[in-house]
């Protein structure tokens, strides 16, 4: 008994003992042989760097914040951990993991609701953009996310709200552009690989059938899914939402690239990316897909602008557009290349100078796009800038 | 620094024991407060020196007054420096905002600009900022000078231990309010066995384990409800969120308590109880004396006894308590919420004794335990809405204001927490205890074999919880 008692006493001891220098140790010595600004593929960020000590920054509290960030930004088995912290709270019951629902082998970022004062304030600054350029054709695309389209696989009475609804009230509000409806046709393919299951994004297919969808409405023929090659860019794509959940029982995605059977349409595209502008001719960046962030293989990163020439289809030019979007257009925009002959690209997130300097000339323009999701869209706090950017 | 973070769990705690273990008994109080200085300074760079400032003065009028023994009033004018100098420095720090905006209130102009209180560019008056634990310190340091005063302890020359005893890392930020008689012998000398080492490690990882995989969880559902708008709440909604809080509260407090009892233990010292299964208390008068246990009873010793107890006949009594009631709301925060909840527990505490007491003696117990709960919960709503007509918002929607009893949302927030729920409410009872006596009784042998794995395992639960908590994808593609 007495032999016993000090077997599990010391057991219990030394094992806590190890389990405290071990990781510390290996976390250390981890952390000294990596980069100086270490890049994690899975949070898209780079890692907190060492922080500098010095007076103020001891006095102002952030050596000490940034060293905790430092520390567990690098602690051994981060992923691990996290996976085994968000498997623990799927079992106690929880439905959501970082706002992300998982049901029937798909994540879908959860979207409860919106700040109607913030939806208020970016709608009516299209309202008065509208008024302005009264002259130009001028679209409104507002795509639902996989939430509502696969509404009814999320658990019952968690909250979702209506991107329908939202849509509907939006194209409403904005009575100087013409809503473009794309849920039908989402909706109507349903059953077809039209979303990510690890992404926020819709594929390649879910754009086209908007590209399609929006071809009445703009004016354009679009070009018909037979004339489309379509390649496997790749098949081992895991997204934004794997990211946040880190759940490796969902299939990974596959990324396709819709390249015109004549092969891709040639193009000069110019990216401004707020420090230099580069050249390139091709919409795709091939590059990305040996990285964890596949997505920018569809015209790289989100930047303030680009400007895309191409030899759009003879005989089916609709001119030039002008487009405010968010990631989902990245998508999008290698079918309008084949029907618009120029495309100025702009992501108000990234501008905070006039169009005017940023050599936008908005004359030059036949037609407008406002083309976002429903979630950054109601969440987008730079939309009202419009008034500011076009004045 | 709390306890519940990575760098405190595998940086400062292994490298303070291994450096406190190793060290010999002469430099153990140093560490201690060095490791206090240290652990005080990562989180109030600036404000460590108020605590710095406050131990030296209480400890040299310890030896003033250890020095006149013979003059009264010597030692008298000892008491109240110490005294005024460590509620001043509450009043300073934690009240000058509260009270600068009921002078302005009352006035109905601005006298006292609380963000303006700069001359020549220096905040001569820091009204935003509350140094961590000061209303822990200041009490515990305050509780020496009072004893000795009161001929309840000895003077402590060693100004390394006495600063010791105000340093001691793990209740310095949130108690239990350890005082120096608690103490005293164990700061001079104290072993460290293998079983207090043992107890120790067993007592923190409970503690741990309480404040990360229970409060914080259960803690997220209060909190999003608490953001939620109360005049269209269903009743069901305020409910769940209420006990959300109830649940919080308990399991972070008594949860840090117990980590700090542990880390008291591994180091050689047995700090007192703080928590005694509040939950169960079958009335008012036994939930505070199972609630915070060392605040009651720093209040009964230097405030209620002092001015005479129950000695002196019931009104007399009646005014004590009500003192007492009005200042444990006091020091809980500087807003009319704390005090008018402290009140409220005064004024049942004193109905309790003049008769509610006995009528409780002879209902069932259920009702007892209803009653209580009930009360406690109405409590909590005071303690954390952020002002009174939020509170009575908050109480308005849990007896249905909100015009319904309960959403498909309310649904949704229950069926995603029950099994919480349930883990809360058999964790706040003594079950867990009495399951562990149980096994105890059959064998000891294998409830210490039992043991091993479970704790290991919980510790490296709260582990995963706390990196995940600094987990945090940039995802710039998706503003």
């Amino acid at each position: 008994m007495e032999k016993h008692q000090k077997i599990y006493k010391l057991t219990l001891i030394i094992l806590l003992v190890a389990i405290t220098l071990v990781l510390p140790v290996i976390t250390i010595i981890r952390s000294l042989n990596m980069p100086e600004k270490p890049f994690s593929e899975t949070e898209n960020r780079y890692l907190q760097t060492f922080p500098e000590i010095s007076f103020d920054t001891i006095t102002d509290k952030s050596f000490m914040t940034d060293f905790e960030k430092y520390f567990s930004d690098r602690f051994v088995l981060r992923e691990e951990w996290i996976n085994i912290k968000n498997n623990s709270d799927r079992l106690l019951g929880q439905k959501e993991i970082k706002g992300v629902f998982t049901e029937q082998g798909r994540m879908m970022e959860a979207w409860k609701g919106y700040d109607s004062n913030l939806v208020n304030r970016s709608l009516a600054a299209m309202q008065s953009f509208a008024d302005k350029y009264s002259d130009k054709k001028m679209y409104f695309m507002l795509a639902p996310t996989s939430q509502e389209i696969y509404k009814d696989t999320l658990p019952k009475n968690c909250g979702a709200a209506s991107q329908k609804d939202f849509i509907k009230l939006c194209y409403d509000s904005v009575p100087g552009m013409k809503g473009i409806d794309i849920y039908s046709s989402l909706n109507i393919a349903k059953d077809r690989y039209i979303y990510y299951r690890t992404d926020h994004h819709w594929t390649s297919l879910g754009a086209y059938l908007a590209y399609h969808a929006a071809g009445v409405d703009m004016g354009y023929t679009p070009l018909s899914i037979d004339k489309f090659n379509i390649e496997h860019a790749s098949d081992s794509f895991r997204g934004t939402l794997y990211s946040d959940t880190l759940d490796n029982s969902i299939t990974p995605d596959t990324i396709d690239f819709y390249i015109p059977s004549g092969g891709e349409t040639a193009i000069r595209m110019e990216i401004q990316n707020g420090e230099n502008t580069n050249v390139y001719d091709s919409l795709y960046f091939r590059d990305f897909l040996t990285k964890k962030d596949k997505y920018s293989a569809f015209l790289g990163f989100n930047v303030p602008k680009i400007d895309i020439i191409s030899q759009a289809t003879k005989g089916n030019d609709n001119g030039s557009l002008i487009i405010f979007k968010d990631s989902y257009a990245h998508s999008l925009i290698p079918f309008l290349v084949n029907n618009y002959s120029k495309i100025t690209v702009l992501d108000m997130r990234y501008i905070n100078v006039p169009l005017e300097q940023l050599g936008v000339n908005m004359d030059e323009y036949d037609s407008v796009l406002f083309m976002y999701n429903v979630i950054t869209f109601s969440e987008d706090t730079n939309i009202p800038k419009l008034n500011f950017l076009a004045k | 620094m709390v306890f519940s973070t990575p760098v405190f769990l595998y940086l400062f705690l292994p490298l303070t024991l291994l450096i406190y273990y190793i060290s010999p008994k002469k430099a153990k109080n140093l560490i201690i407060l060095l490791s206090g200085l240290l652990f005080y300074s990562w989180g109030e760079p600036i404000y460590v020196i108020v605590m710095i400032i406050s131990t030296m003065i209480d400890y040299c009028a310890g030896l003033v007054m250890n020095k006149f023994e013979d003059n009264k009033t010597m030692r008298r004018v000892c008491l109240i420096v110490s005294v005024v100098m460590n509620l001043g420095l509450l009043g300073i720090f934690k009240y000058n905002g509260f009270i600068a905006e009921n002078i302005n209130a009352i006035a109905g102009q601005t006298l006292i600009d609380i963000n303006n209180m700069y001359f020549f560019g220096i905040e001569y008056l820091p009204m935003n900022t509350l140094p961590i634990g000061i209303s822990f310190f200041t009490f515990q340091s305050m509780s020496y000078t009072i004893d000795l005063y009161l001929g309840n302890v000895k003077v402590q020359k060693n100004p390394i231990s006495f600063a010791a005893f105000v340093t001691l890392f793990p209740q310095i930020v949130a108690g239990p309010i350890v005082r120096y008689d608690d103490v005293a012998r164990e700061l001079d000398d104290r072993s460290i066995t293998l079983d207090l080492i043992y107890d120790g490690i067993i007592t923190f990882i409970i503690g741990l384990s309480k404040k990360v995989l229970i409060a914080n969880s259960i803690g997220a559902v209060w909190t999003s409800i608490k953001a939620m708008e109360y005049s269209t709440m269903p009743a069901l909604t305020a409910w769940i969120g209420i006990l959300a809080f109830t649940f919080q509260i308990y399991f972070d407090f008594s949860g840090y308590s117990d980590m700090a009892v542990g880390l008291g233990k591994m180091m050689g010292f047995h700090f007192p109880k703080n928590f005694d299964y509040p939950y169960m208390s079958k009335s008012i008068s036994e939930f505070w004396r199972r609630w915070h246990m060392t605040l009651g009873a720093w209040f009964r010793s230097y405030v209620y006894i002092p001015m005479g107890g129950n000695r002196k006949g019931l009104p007399r009594t009646i005014i004590n308590l009500a003192v007492v009631w009005f200042l444990t709301g006091v020091w809980h925060g500087a807003s009319w919420n704390f005090i008018l909840w402290g009140s409220l527990y005064g004024v049942v505490i004193i109905l309790e004794k003049l008769f509610l007491g006995k009528l409780l003696e002879k209902a069932p117990a259920v009702i007892c335990h209803i009653y209580t709960m009930l009360l406690v919960i109405l409590g909590w709503v005071l303690f954390d809405t952020a002002d009174l007509p939020g509170a009575g918002g908050y109480i308005a929607a849990m007896f249905g204001a909100g015009g319904s009893f309960a959403d498909s949302q309310a649904v949704y927030l229950l069926t995603c927490n029950a099994v919480m729920f349930v883990i809360c409410i058999i964790g706040c009872t003594d079950i867990p205890k009495r399951i562990v006596e149980f096994i105890r009784k059959k064998s000891e042998v294998t409830l210490g074999y039992i043991a091993i794995p479970v704790c290991a395992a919980m510790f490296l639960l709260c582990t995963a919880y706390l990196v995940d908590s600094t987990y945090n994808p940039f995802l710039y593609f998706n503003f």
